[in-house]
């Protein structure tokens, strides 16, 4: 294959002319603002829909309406979000009418989590893991009592869960769902469940306007979902009820800052949030300025929405291959339920565990420190610190592997080979909870968590979802900042990063988290691409107060990978 | 940027940046833009290169970011049919047609590995630190995809 490859693509070459004389003209702009605002925008956007996860008459936005406002958090011009301020909103549900079972009990839900302390749970969950069933994965739910809550809520209104959900790229959409976008619109990479329930982010070319972006929400009936949308006021909408190209009818809403369009398909639920309005700026990121009533109406002709129903099973168990979810993907049901919700295989998981067994019983802590992910947060009594290597997690090892945890890891043995092991959100425990472990690459696991009975552990680093952003420095013991980490919030969850590093240098880049890795850290890469770096942080969000940052990648001679620097002296 | 180092890479190496592009996008016109970016950044890269081998991994690197982020971009150009492409290349024999032709009809998350691995002769791991992807992910989509192609080459096969 491989020589048949090299034969045909040795074929294939660029016509493009480059050259020397040409570049100085060609300089690329440096590729800041309008790029980073848009996709910061965007995820921002896109993080609303999912998460605040809230539309007169009959069939209009009032019929959509939940019954409470919704908390949301305020956002300042440039679409970040300003921490601390809140403001009520008018939401509406994405799973159907007010009346329907679907929003009634969306509603409830959403009342629930409105008077729970959800954060805090979380934050808890985070900390002791493998506390709720899997079943409930697909949901906001970190502990019993949510768990409990969301099964009466479904058991109430006869819904059923999500179980399995799939990314899917923006040429995988036709075969699972259909051909429901016509010419000119564009539906890009998002994500399916099981009864085909779907969102992506889309743009769609209109004519007489230009390009626009959209959200687009297929609910499917008889299923439970969380997901609402903020509407800002709905006094501001004027509908209208109109017949698309296809044939379906369909409710518009148009407001000075959003459209919607909304179709009851029967067994789904369809619901468009246009990213532009009748005063939006022809500057603005999402769209081609200001849209009219015709402009919606063209969106909407651009769908068709016969396509979508009947409903058809998207046959998630041959989109195995999706990542980054694919371990959540079952290949068969015949397959190990291990290796299913972790990747790994019964025998794998039993024989990595009872190597980690063996080295903490026979006191062989180099071996110990090399099978855990760092860099991990140690909690003891003393306070919170940021262990980056295994190297200094030594001095602290007798904090954490105490007789306690010995003790929790042999009455969980059944023999020497064998141990009592379970798993959730992909990791799989052992010595009763006392110990979490995962595959970090293939074939290969890793210890990323250790909890003894005292009460000490080792954990990941506690930021994930939660703004880290602020100066972290290092004073050297003076009252000066000889080096600095400064990250500036995005607003989606990703960081402009400058880190300076006294005698050494200073990076300019982006550092976000990696969602195919949960592991709690921040991955830096410079502008220039020639640095790579992966930060970390004690504490959660209100002790966020020490952040470390280690070399992964260098063309730099001055950083070597697996340089690392701590930044201990508080936040500013 | 020295000049020529410039005008070397140009010659050896614009053709695999082409070809790593032309995986992502399967669309030429838009791994023709792809090749004139990379370059643009090798011409403003003020950096020392140990060895070609080290210019040829910096390339490969700064060519899938550059994809990564023309992917992210709502901006990013239509994608036109396979069919609508004019300027597909010629080959020698029927398979060596028959064999871009399938590559091409793969989804992009298939045929970049597929050239990473095949054509630019990177280990698993490798490429899966440049795609930000699990080295289980790489081997699964590798095999999903030798799969598909087997599938796809036998159907051609099988209607001529």
């Amino acid at each position: 294959m491989r020589e048949l490859y090299r034969r045909t693509f040795s074929q294939v070459h660029s016509s493009t002319v480059i050259r020397w004389e040409d570049m100085e003209t060609m300089k690329p702009k440096k590729r800041t603002s309008r790029n980073f605002v848009m996709l910061a925008a965007a995820v921002a956007l896109l993080a609303a829909l999912s998460t605040v996860a809230v539309a007169t008459d009959l069939f209009g936005l009032r019929s959509l309406l939940l019954p409470q406002k919704t908390p949301v958090s305020v956002l300042d011009d440039d679409g970040i979000v300003i921490p601390g301020e809140v403001k009520e909103v008018d939401a509406i549900s994405l799973s159907g009418y007010a009346d329907s079972d679907e929003s009634r009990a969306t509603a409830e839900w959403q009342a629930f989590l409105n008077s729970y302390d959800v954060e805090g749970a979380a934050q808890a969950a985070d900390k002791n893991p493998g506390q709720v069933d899997a079943k409930y994965s697909q949901y906001q739910v970190y502990d019993q009592e949510m768990a409990s809550r969301l099964d009466e809520i479904v058991e109430k209104y006869g819904l059923t869960l999500h179980s399995v959900m799939a990314i899917l790229m923006p040429e995988e959409w036709r075969d699972a769902v259909g051909a429901f976008a016509l010419e000119g619109n564009t539906a890009y990479s998002g994500y399916i469940y099981e009864d085909g329930t779907f969102a992506y982010d889309g743009d769609a070319v209109l004519p007489d306007y230009g390009l626009v972006d959209y959200q687009f929400r297929r609910s499917v009936k008889g299923t439970f979902n969380e997901v609402i949308l903020n509407i800002g006021d709905i006094s501001q909408y004027r509908e209208w009820v109109y017949e698309t190209a296809c044939g379906q009818a369909v409710t518009l809403a148009l407001s000075r800052d959003k459209a919607l369009i909304i179709a009851d398909l029967g067994d789904s639920f369809v619901t468009v949030n246009v990213l532009a309005g009748t005063k939006t700026s022809p500057d603005n990121i999402f769209s081609s300025g200001p849209i009219s009533a015709e402009n919606l109406e063209a969106l909407a002709d651009s769908f068709d929405f016969t396509v979508l129903t009947p409903v058809e099973d998207p046959g998630l168990a041959v989109m195995a291959g999706s990542d980054p979810l694919e371990t959540t993907l079952p290949d068969s049901p015949e397959e190990d339920a291990l290796y299913d919700a972790t990747g790994m295989e019964e025998a794998f998981a039993q024989s990595f565990y009872c190597g980690f067994y063996k080295a903490v019983e026979e006191d062989r802590r180099e071996d110990v420190a090399d099978m855990i992910a760092w860099p991990r947060v140690l909690a003891t009594e003393s306070g919170e610190t940021l262990i980056m290597t295994a190297e200094e997690f030594l001095p602290y090892y007798d904090e954490v592997i105490t007789q306690g945890l010995k003790d929790a890891m042999s009455e969980n043995q059944y023999t020497e080979d064998r141990a009592d092991l379970f798993y959730h959100d992909g990791a799989v425990g052992a010595a009763g909870g006392a110990v979490w472990f995962a595959l970090v690459e293939d074939g290969k696991a890793e210890i990323i968590t250790l909890q003894n009975p005292e009460g000490a552990s080792v954990r990941y680093g506690g930021y994930s979802g939660r703004n880290v952003a602020g100066v972290y420095t290092d004073t050297q013991g003076t009252g000066e900042a000889y080096s600095s980490l400064e990250l500036c919030d995005r607003g989606d969850g990703t960081y402009d990063a400058a880190i300076s590093l006294y005698r050494l240098t200073t990076l300019d880049g982006m550092a976000a988290p990696r969602y195919d890795r949960s592991d709690g850290m921040l991955y830096f890469t410079s502008e220039d691409q020639l640095v790579e770096a992966v930060i970390g942080f004690s504490g959660d969000t209100s002790t966020a107060d020490a952040a470390a940052v280690t070399i992964t990648y260098s063309e730099l001679p001055s950083l070597q990978v697996g340089d690392t620097f701590h930044f201990p002296d508080g936040k500013r | 940027m020295d000049k020529d180092i410039f005008q070397y890479a140009v010659g050896q190496y614009q053709d695999m940046v082409y070809r790593i592009a032309l995986h992502q996008f399967g669309v030429p016109q838009d791994a023709e833009d792809v090749v004139q970016e990379v370059f643009l950044r090798l011409y403003t890269a003020e950096k020392p290169f140990e060895s070609g081998e080290h210019l040829r991994r910096w390339l490969i690197r700064v060519t899938v970011n550059v994809c990564r982020d023309v992917l992210k971009s709502p901006w990013r150009k239509r994608r036109v049919p396979l069919e609508a492409v004019p300027d597909q290349p010629v080959f020698d024999k029927p398979e060596e047609r028959e064999l871009y032709q399938a590559v091409m009809a793969l989804p992009e998350k298939y045929r970049t590995v597929l050239d990473l691995f095949y054509y630019e002769e990177l280990s698993t791991k490798e490429i899966g630190a440049l795609l930000g992807l699990r080295q289980s992910a790489v081997t699964t989509r590798l095999s999903r995809a030798r799969e598909l192609l087997k599938q796809q080459l036998k159907e051609v096969r099988k209607d001529a």
